[in-house]
């Protein structure tokens, strides 16, 4: 007859979750410490049944396997093109060490890659080296605007507005409710697209590039931009006006108000039937 | 028909997959009703919420959670009930399910349906929890049994039982999910017969159907194929005992096409026959082992690329 076995809900969960979170046990907890106030559990063994075909430990590793593979394939789901990038074999490795590193606090599965372009800054490769690796800070670029774009894509916003058209009133253009804007050392947009798109691209070379992504109507859009359209932007997300943001631009610029009027007038045009603005 | 704890028993339904999402709102598809993850849109406030209203306004709709962690000795979290309670206000489900299982402790989440001892100290843990969140929401919740891959020495009450007491001790229903019954009980040499027989066929309010991977010497509760045919006569036997049940089939990995999820979902018309009869062998599984209740996640979606 087998002994019986006594233990608390709380330590029981407790020596459960140490088991499934660290199963190779590199946080030096003895999960077996973590039974408090049991009787008669003194193994793995003496706590989990075993089956005609399972060993106990085999029945615990089912769930540890589960675990790691399950958030892996979600963090695979946040960071395709990352995935892409790195190669499937590197994103796991990296893709484990974080989650181990930074286990999971909230039942929302899209805060799950919420630190991960911190933990790959942390822990680049060439950290101890004098001379940084370029596809290193690319990979960090792409990981951001991935979680990014998540991010935007569920974010609340006011969704009832108008439109602007070209006969709107120029000083009651504002942005777009969810309109963000990008800076990147490397062409990652093109580099998104271009996976998205099933094109395979390669790893790119550097090479400054800015994008703004809007959401109208739930959908997400994305177009390249150049750095004055990015600093131009910049002012009206920052809350400026039309009128005070041209004034500006012209003063930083150096160019008359007739040069940037003329400029002015394409970009209007090609904002307006992107749906970057509202009135 | 309303069943026996009120609730209607609304026909065939299938899981809502964002793959789907566009063809159902094309074709208006004849599905009796849509069970939603709803951890998947209770955050968002994006397309897949904006769509879920579309869809709850044309089909019944019913709210299935896999973080509520009821068994959990952590607190229970409050802001997660909040945001679960506000979503039901917006898509008015037909009930609320989760599973008997806790997914962490000190806030974290594991993201799994980990299994508990069933004994005396569990079974109060878990009453007093669900009578606490069917007082905030303000409706009785809808409980699963889970797939399980161990059982507990500290275990004294058979799962069966352990759910018998639970509903009648706080007035919840069952979500019977006949595959998880089938994956337990060959994982952890129980009858499924007996497990089904000791329920109370009377608060079973859904059940579950979903395909499953035979990996020789354990079963994982995969949702990425067809039912298996022993599930199929499980079903077909627990058809008889509680026919008030409304039916959901689960796919959560390789999601076919709309059409082929919902033909295999049909199958269980023939079923529900207690006359019906079709032989097939276990199918075992040489492939890689896949990964058990898989998260389903929302797919994103980018419409333009443009360059500017």
């Amino acid at each position: 007859m087998e002994e019986k076995v006594t233990i608390p809900l709380s330590s029981f969960q407790l020596w459960m979750q140490q088991l499934l979170l660290d199963p190779y046990q590199q946080t030096n907890v003895d999960p077996k410490s973590l039974l408090q106030d049991s009787f008669n559990a003194s193994s793995l063994e003496a706590i989990v049944h075993h089956s005609k075909r399972l060993t106990a430990s085999e029945h615990i590793g089912i769930y540890q396997r589960s675990y790691i593979a399950r958030l892996r394939n979600c963090m695979s789901q946040q960071f395709s093109a990352l995935e892409y990038a790195l190669g499937e074999d590197i994103f796991c490795a990296f893709a484990d060490d974080y989650l181990a590193s930074t286990p999971s606090y909230n039942y929302n599965l899209s805060l799950l890659g919420k630190h991960f372009s911190d933990y790959l800054e942390e822990n680049r490769p060439d950290a101890a080296e004098e001379i940084k690796e370029d596809w290193i800070d690319f990979i960090i670029e792409l990981a951001k605007f991935e979680y990014a774009i998540g991010v935007i894509f569920e974010e609340k916003a006011e969704e009832e507005y108008q439109l602007a058209d070209l006969n709107s009133d120029e000083g009651k253009l504002k942005l777009v409710p969810i309109c963000e804007l990008f800076k990147f050392q490397f062409p990652v947009r093109k580099f998104y697209s271009d996976f998205k798109n099933e094109k395979k691209p390669s790893l790119p070379f550097e090479n400054e590039s800015y994008c703004v992504v809007i959401r109208h109507k739930f959908k997400l859009a994305v177009y390249d931009i150049h750095k004055d359209q990015y600093e131009f932007l910049s002012s009206l997300k920052k809350g400026m006006d039309i009128p005070t943001a041209k004034s500006k631009f012209i003063e930083n610029q150096k160019v008359t108000t007739a040069e940037f009027e003329n400029v002015w007038t394409r970009w209007k045009a090609r904002w307006i039937e992107a749906k970057l603005f509202r009135v | 028909m309303p069943n026996k704890l009120g609730l209607p028993n609304l026909g065939l339904g299938l899981g809502l997959r964002s793959q789907h999402f566009d063809h159902i709102l094309k074709k208006s598809p004849e599905v009796d009703w849509f069970e939603v993850i709803s951890e998947n849109f209770m955050d968002s406030h994006g397309r897949p919420r904006q769509i879920l209203k579309q869809i709850a306004e044309r089909y019944p709709v019913v709210m299935h959670g896999v973080s509520m962690s009821i068994g959990s000795t952590d607190p229970l979290n409050f802001e997660y009930l909040k945001s679960l309670k506000t979503l039901a206000d917006e898509v008015n489900p037909a009930w609320i399910s989760d599973h008997l299982c806790w997914t962490g402790v000190l806030t974290t989440n594991s993201h799994d349906l980990l299994p508990l001892p069933l004994n005396d100290e569990s079974l109060q843990h878990v009453c007093d929890r669900i009578n606490q969140i069917q007082d905030y929401l303000e409706r009785p919740l809808i409980i699963e049994n889970p797939s399980t891959y161990a059982t507990f020495k500290n275990s004294t009450i058979p799962e069966w039982e352990f759910l018998r007491i639970m509903t009648e001790e706080t007035g919840c229903g069952l979500l019977l999910d006949v595959n998880n019954v089938f994956v337990s009980s060959f994982n952890n040499d129980f009858d499924p017969v007996e497990y089904i027989n000791g329920l109370p066929h009377d608060k079973i309010v859904q059940m579950h159907l979903a395909g499953h991977q035979n990996c020789g010497n354990y079963i994982i509760d995969t949702h990425d194929r067809e039912v298996n045919t022993q599930v199929w006569k499980l079903f077909q036997m627990t058809y008889q005992l509680a026919s008030d049940a409304s039916i959901l089939l689960e796919w959560d990995g390789n999601i076919p096409a709309f059409d082929v999820y919902h033909s295999e979902l049909l199958k269980s018309k023939k079923y529900m026959d207690p006359t019906f009869t079709e032989s097939a062998q276990e199918k075992i599984y040489a492939d890689q082992e896949q990964v058990s209740n898989p998260l389903n996640v929302v797919s994103l979606e980018l419409t333009g690329h443009s360059e500017y």
